[in-house]
């Protein structure tokens, strides 16, 4: 499984009243942890190796704390208008003073502010539309999704850009995504994540460590390993 | 596709194998007692405290369960319930042996393991404290640096080592290179002498170097490190009282996805994609 596709189902109005919540009662030792579990949560999934694709759908809740599956995406599609023969009212994406910290990723920004990197012009546009139900154009114009598509384009649209997806380079999606998630500072768990790993990865499948006299495998038994002396 | 076995990441005190957790508040006690037959495959033992994946995801139950079910314990103290070691870091044969796969994905998990341990200190006021009562080499001094302080025994023979390059080819990738200058600002030079020697450094000059807080020989440790922790645990503000007990997740897995009572999964081989849905009621 590649790709992670990202939905959500119910009232937005719910999730907020649930967010209100968790912010009037930020000191609340329990508050206080369940709000950090979902910010590790969410932080897993910036650091993890798949493609996420968020569908903002006909019935969907991406408000306050479920909007940062949609911004947490590499790529999110809203749909336009309504579906044929559905009651359903066209979905919308509604941000909150959630998404302004509450949640921030590894690079210790929130995932809007690394979205806006560089442009504190549109992340002030998107602050001045906290609360608001934004809906496809809306969406668009504050640069908060990716597409916007309608009922009639969207199962072409949204399966083609999976089948392209699931014709790439695994390996490289995943450097491509790493790279483009996490904008602006470092911190200890970006360096860990990124540089570190990065790294540490990358000699795992190098013969001086995993190969027949790599060090990792010769470790143990009397012998001592043979590397490769060239600097790569 | 390949079939592979599912690894369960669910764990719960009373199935624990590796670790032992004593509460006497405001402290927890976790001690390291690594079950050597206990690891999540068969071919290598677990030996003089090393760790794989099964070790790993019950200390990072221990984490999430002092955080939500204990709010009166304010510091956590890691130590080793074996003679002479604190912990001998990732196991080296279960590496050797592992797919690339699987080395990845343990260090992630391992990494986020300590990310956790650091953030309990700074969003919950429970801080870690390691007590370094034997010698603590690679992911065993690792750990250590994920807490907030660490004091070491001085014995004359416990050291604290990252002995990855030398010995392995390989870094110490639990963080250990970052949080030696990033966190505990040791000086990059002596960070490299550090990392390139394998015997390690014990003693006045782990202190110097910034490697661990402070020393304590081993007839006052146990009252030097309870202080210590009591002195943390006098800066939390956790209040005390009952906490919320975590119980099993409502797991329903299928060959077409894993249904649970809030999240949804649906897989989509020929697309190599998992749909995940979010339900809010």
């Amino acid at each position: 499984m590649g790709t992670w596709i990202l939905r959500t189902e119910g009232d937005p109005a719910a999730v907020l009243a649930v967010d209100e919540v968790l912010c009037e009662h930020r000191g609340h030792w329990l508050i206080r942890e369940i709000t950090a579990f979902w910010k590790r949560s969410l932080k897993r999934l910036d650091v993890s190796a798949r493609t996420l694709v968020a569908l903002i759908e006909a019935g969907s809740c991406f408000a306050g704390t479920l909007a940062e599956l949609a911004l947490a995406a590499d790529q999110s599609f809203i749909l336009d208008g309504q579906v044929a023969d559905r009651d359903l009212p066209a979905p919308v994406l509604v941000l909150s003073e959630v998404n302004d910290g509450l949640h921030p990723m590894a690079n210790g920004l929130s995932r809007l502010a690394s979205r806006h990197w560089g442009h504190p012009d549109r992340l002030d546009a998107a602050r001045s539309a906290f609360g608001k139900e934004l809906l496809a154009a809306e969406c668009l114009d504050l640069g908060l999704v990716t597409f916007a598509r309608d009922d009639i384009d969207w199962d072409d649209e949204v399966r083609l850009m999976l089948e392209e997806r699931a014709a790439f380079s695994p390996d490289a999606l995943n450097g491509l995504e790493a790279s483009l998630r996490f904008v602006g500072p470092e911190t200890t768990e970006t360096k860990i994540f990124g540089r570190l790993s990065a790294w540490q990865n990358w000699i795992f499948l190098r013969p001086n460590a995993s190969g027949p006299e790599g060090a990792l495998r010769r470790y143990g038994t009397g012998s001592r390993p043979v590397y490769d002396h060239r600097r790569v | 596709m390949p079939e592979v076995d599912l690894i369960a990441f669910e764990s719960d005190p009373r199935s624990y194998r590796h670790w032992q957790l004593e509460i006497a508040a405001p402290m927890a006690t976790v001690t390291m007692a690594v079950d050597a037959s206990g690891g999540l495959r068969d071919g290598y033992e677990l030996k003089l405290n090393s760790y794989d994946l099964a070790v790993d995801i019950e200390l990072y139950d221990i984490v999430q369960r002092l955080r939500f079910e204990h709010p009166e314990v304010k510091v956590v103290v890691v130590t080793s319930g074996l003679d002479k070691v604190f912990c001998a870091g990732a196991n080296i044969q279960m590496l050797a042996a592992s797919s690339h796969d699987h080395k990845v994905n343990f260090c992630k998990f391992t990494n986020e393991t300590r990310n956790a341990i650091e953030d309990a200190a700074a969003t919950s006021a429970q801080s870690w404290l390691a007590a370094i009562n034997g010698t603590a080499a690679g992911g065993g001094y690792e750990l250590a640096l994920a807490c907030d302080e660490i004091i070491l025994v001085d014995d004359r023979s416990t050291t604290v080592s990252l002995p990855e390059v030398p010995l392995l080819g390989v870094l110490p990738g639990t963080g250990g290179l970052t949080r030696l200058v990033d966190k505990r600002h040791v000086r990059r030079d002596l960070a490299d002498v550090f990392a390139t020697r394998s015997e390690g450094v014990r003693g006045q000059q782990a202190v110097d170097w910034g490697l661990v807080d402070s020393i304590a020989p081993k007839t006052t440790f146990a009252d030097h490190v309870a202080a210590r922790a009591q002195s943390r645990a006098d800066r939390s503000d956790r209040p005390g009282g009952r906490g919320i007990s975590l119980e099993r997740l409502d797991r329903h897995p299928s060959s077409g996805g894993v249904r649970y009572s809030t999240v949804e999964v649906t897989y989509d081989r020929e697309l190599g994609a998992a749909a995940i849905v979010v339900r809010a009621r």
